[in-house]
């Protein structure tokens, strides 16, 4: 049988992998504000759900792929000083990607429930 | 019958020298009769010319800073932030103790030992006060004091060259063994290098507060100084107020900045923003 090499280390300690979340995170973040990228960093490492420290050239990337998808849009913004930068936008699709996400979290949520509550009343005896 | 050919003049960061050789080739695609002059130097060295009267319609620097701290807004309205980079230490197969540096001990290899490292000139280049930076963010991140002002006394002037593309050059030459510069120059190049890590490095937005903790001073031609505050590396592009080529270099921008320009910034190692 194969060990699942992703969910559990050799301290035999389990860490249920949540990088996933960055992608819903950013779509989270963009259909409250419209921002740029440099500003979406700083807020996405400041998440709690966020598992670890976000490289900013992943998150850059996973912009650009959002774009292409269609989920987000970008323009050039520039205020009275500073540089101009790319603001991002969500799309309607981008929502609707957005609200997927969410029922698919809640339904996992109710899965983690269940086998949590089944859990206790192993340990409860 | 107007003979005279329409000349774009480009000047940029030397760090910038492949991405920006590759976006001239696709602005000929579409304006194939236009001559294009491209010329660069260490972004202070870009802003000091602009300074002095020389005459550019597309200026592309490796810091945001050097538009505001000497371009903006006598020669620059608006400048456009589109890439970005991290600081590594970069070698090759025949730098002393290249088979046992690693990213734990590569402040002993160059402090200890015979091995020479270079970096570029801080008044001159981002990329010279990015070192002078790394070194203190270096100091505070392994708590080992008194670690900026070694490394700064080993680096003599010697080893200080004026432009980031520079030390690529002399480690190439085996002029040095070790250069501090950007991860995109050193994929370009070929070489090796240890990567630092991210509160170091100046890549991450969010530890733009951390890295502002560190300065450096620079002087300018005139001698006058100005105070150069940490900050995540990023590069910037702009057409100056006294471009006499503005559509020109509207299209050049447009193409950095294009789907086509991230994917050439990408293949040169810059991650486009």
């Amino acid at each position: 049988m194969c060990a699942d090499n992703n969910e559990k280390n050799t301290n035999n300690s389990v860490s249920v992998p949540l990088e996933k979340l960055t992608h819903p995170t950013i779509l989270l973040l963009l259909a409250t504000n419209k921002t740029h990228g440099y500003e979406l960093i700083q807020k996405l490492n400041q998440m709690d759900c966020i598992d670890g420290e976000l490289e900013a050239a992943t998150v850059y990337r996973m912009l650009r792929r959002m774009e292409q998808e269609g989920l987000i849009v970008s323009r050039w913004e520039h205020g009275e000083f500073g540089p101009a930068r790319r603001q991002y936008e969500l799309t309607a699709q981008g929502r609707k990607s957005l609200d997927d996400w969410a029922k698919a979290l809640k339904a996992r949520v109710k899965q983690i429930e269940s086998f949590l509550s089944n859990y206790n009343s192993i340990e409860n005896g | 019958m107007n003979n005279k050919k329409d000349v774009l003049k480009i000047l940029h960061a030397g760090a910038l020298r492949k991405p920006m050789k590759e976006c001239v080739h696709l602005f000929w695609d579409d304006y194939p009769h236009v001559e294009v002059a491209l010329d660069y130097a260490g972004s202070r060295a870009c802003a000091y010319a602009i300074l002095e009267g020389q005459d550019v319609d597309v200026v592309a620097l490796a810091d945001p800073h050097v538009f505001e701290d000497m371009l903006v807004p006598e020669h620059v309205d608006v400048f456009f932030v589109f890439a970005t980079d991290q600081m590594v230490l970069a070698y090759d197969e025949f730098s002393q103790n290249s088979s046992t540096i690693s990213k734990d001990n590569w402040m002993d290899v160059l402090l200890e030992s015979r091995a020479s490292f270079a970096r570029s000139d801080h008044n001159l280049d981002p990329c010279g006060y990015r070192t002078l930076m790394v070194w203190q963010l270096a100091e505070k991140f392994y708590n080992k004091p008194g670690l900026f002002e070694t490394l700064n006394q080993k680096c003599g002037q010697e080893y200080i060259y004026p432009k980031s593309i520079d030390l690529g050059g002399a480690l190439l030459e085996g002029k040095v063994d070790y250069i501090f510069e950007y991860l995109s120059v050193t994929k370009q190049l070929g070489f090796k290098y240890i990567g630092f890590p991210e509160r170091i490095n100046l890549s991450n937005p969010a530890y733009a507060d951390y890295y502002s903790q560190v300065t450096v001073t620079v002087t300018g031609k005139g001698g006058g100084v100005s105070l150069v505050r940490g900050a995540p590396i990023e590069f910037a592009v702009a057409i100056p107020k006294k471009s006499s080529q503005k559509e020109l270099a509207n299209h050049f921008v447009k193409i950095l900045t294009s789907p086509e320009g991230e994917r050439i910034l990408e293949d040169c190692g810059l991650i486009s923003c």
